[in-house]
């Protein structure tokens, strides 16, 4: 067991190496001389006052010293300053991180439910609604997860008028919401963004419970009178937990892919936004922290559900597996 | 969604082949109708779009950028803008055909140059073995699940945010995953007989490869192909509606649904409209992949 934790944190570690490694290596290939960006145009013909620029930001030295530099720079929490704002991007990430956290929380709770139950149904309905659920998965992961967001809007914000359709907070509230003002602006983007991750585990649920259908446990469960839904729960469902589980880095993935999206649709205040409006202003060091912290909330919450491995399957937990 | 082509049948077919073969209820032809309907209106739908690709020019008498104050906000049904008009008086029937070679190349490009990369990928290192395949296995169980935006939105920082980058980041979202597949289909092959028998007539490595080897693996890899196709013009029309794709004046779907969200309120048909269509293609990809695998099977 504690070989299983140490590789895969390990892993995730070198995960996050390469990623920042790349990130770094790349944001160089920018065309243009950060010299030129922070002596303005004026003083660039000072040859004199550009070398001296160049050894005071120690951007003569090699580029394996210069990562060295960067990447001690951000485990202190220091990101630099935005290009565009001058404002420390530690700062802007701080206040945008816990929306996007929130936001993600909120969806992946919707969506572990929603694709339980979805799953659960389409495994024992029988009849045409067998049919519509098991064929609907198919339809929701294709259908654009910014056109779902946009429907939402439309029917509960626009029509129906019972949701707000954008931000975390009402305009009059500022930046702080009230907790019940904040749960409904929640609801519509969450929901949306929840969808996807429910399609993925309704059919990971529905092809489990047709496998363990099979299982003598089950027949026997059944020959003794067990009801129907009894048995779903108690003796199926445990076995889903297990592909979940290891699908698990495919679903973070993807919610944080339509989570930029699911952002922009609801002009939400997170990370996703940020990075998007920063790549139209080229703000490079916003760009970079905000994939940075992406990765590592990616890493770390794979590893979160790695985790779940030793809690659910008593298997790995003894020595010899992996 | 990665996992549904790599454990097989468990999307749709489960649930459109429920009707056991036996059963015929009726003449043949109308039971043939009745099984394969899902199959007949995806290869419609693609025709279709494939028939709009070819006379987008000329089957609206509006151009796809042509400012019309007068006529700004046409509701549905409008007369010479049956789909209405988006705020400044453009067509929206006519944008959303200037869209389709944009939709079509971001389907067709990224899930070909996906697959033939990712196969390579994948013989090399399911045939080589050893040291090799560990290490471009590590790389891309690391790739496959890692956030697909994060690359994108890299991509378009470094070098800008246009077609051709949005192209690129999608492209490499796929390989890893094409390549796994291909690798596991070689390493099931290449202990076959017909494969040992080629060693030991004394070909080598490359001609197994592309000999034995692709021929092989070619029906996975097309019918993975047409999968993409549906997921790409998704996931590329998700990339221009938050401005990283296709840049206006350029119109594809994405920019469509992203410049209607504005008028979500007031006029609705120009968000959902490109959106039906975007859902429409993509699922009748996905549904002809469906199909072929099915195809594939009922021959082996």
């Amino acid at each position: 067991m504690t070989q299983y934790v140490l590789t895969r944190t390990g892993g995730s570690l070198l995960v996050l190496l390469s990623a920042s490694v790349v990130l770094f290596t790349v944001i160089r290939l920018i065309p243009g001389d950060p010299i030129t960006i922070l002596l303005g145009s004026a003083n660039i013909y000072d040859p004199e006052l550009v070398a001296r620029t160049r050894i005071a930001y120690g951007l003569n030295q090699p580029l394996p010293v210069q990562y060295l530099a960067w990447i001690t720079h951000i485990l202190q929490g220091d990101f630099g300053r935005s290009l565009v704002t001058s404002e420390p991007v530690a700062a802007i990430v701080r206040r945008r991180l816990g929306p996007s956290l929130l936001l993600g929380l909120g969806a992946s709770t919707l969506g572990l439910l929603l694709g339980l139950a979805w799953g659960i149904a389409a495994g024992y309905v029988n009849g045409p609604g067998r049919t519509v659920l098991r064929a609907l998965p198919m339809v929701s992961l294709v259908v654009p997860t910014f056109s779902v967001g946009l429907l939402f809007v439309f029917v509960f914000a626009v029509q129906l008028g019972v949701l707000p359709a954008s931000g975390l907070a009402s305009p009059l509230e500022g930046d702080t919401p009230s907790v019940g003002s904040a749960v409904a602006h929640l609801i519509l983007p969450s929901l949306a963004l929840s969808l996807v991750p429910a399609s993925l585990i309704a059919r990971l649920t529905y092809a489990t419970i047709d496998e363990v259908e099979q299982e003598e446990f089950i027949r026997t469960a059944r020959a003794l009178g067990v009801r129907p839904l009894r048995i779903a729960i108690q003796h199926s469902l445990p076995n889903v937990l297990l592909p979940i589980i290891t699908t698990g880095g495919l679903l973070v993935s993807a919610l944080i892919t339509n989570a930029v999206l699911i952002e922009t649709v609801f002009s939400w205040p997170g990370i996703g936004t940020m990075m998007i409006s920063a790549v139209q202003q080229r703000d490079y060091t916003v760009v970079q922290a905000g994939i940075l912290v992406v990765a590592t909330v990616y890493v770390i919450s794979s590893l979160a559900v790695d985790g779940l491995y030793l809690l659910a399957d008593p298997r790995v937990r003894t020595p010899a597996t992996e | 969604m990665n996992e549904s082509v790599a454990k097989g049948p468990m999307v749709a077919s489960d649930a459109l082949t429920l009707e056991p073969v036996a059963v015929m209820q009726g003449p043949p032809r109308v039971e043939f109708l009745r099984r394969h309907w899902p199959s007949l209106l995806a290869v419609g739908v693609i025709l279709l779009f494939v028939v709009a690709f070819i006379f987008r020019d000329s089957l609206s008498p509006f151009s796809a950028s042509a400012v019309r104050p007068t006529r700004a906000l046409l509701p549905v049904g409008s007369a010479d803008s049956p789909l209405g008009t988006d705020g400044l008086g453009r067509d929206l029937f006519a944008r959303i055909l200037a869209g389709v070679p944009f939709s079509l190349l971001f389907g067709a490009v990224p899930a070909a140059s996906g697959m033939v990369i990712g196969a390579a990928i994948g013989l090399v290192a399911g045939y080589a073995g050893g040291k090799l395949d560990r290490a471009i296995v590590s790389v891309m169980d690391v790739l496959l699940t890692f956030p697909f935006i994060l690359l994108a939105i890299l991509v378009a920082a470094v070098l800008g945010a246009s077609l051709q980058n949005a192209i690129i980041a999608v492209t490499l979202s796929i390989l890893p995953k094409n390549a796994r597949l291909i690798r596991s289909q070689t390493l099931s092959l290449k202990h076959r007989e017909f494969i040992v028998a080629a060693r030991l007539a004394g070909a080598g490595p490359l001609s197994i490869i592309v000999r034995h080897l692709l021929p092989n693996v070619l029906p996975t890899a097309l019918i993975v192909a047409s999968t993409d196709v549906g997921l790409m013009i998704t996931l590329t029309a998700g990339l221009s509606f938050i401005g990283l794709g296709v840049q206006p004046p350029d119109v594809d779907w994405g920019v469509l649904v992203a410049e209607g969200s504005r008028y979500v309120t007031s006029a609705p048909n120009l968000a959902f409209i490109p959106s039906v269509v975007i859902a429409t293609v993509s699922i009748a990809f996905v549904v002809l992949a469906d199909t072929e695998r099915r195809l594939l099977r009922s021959t082996q």
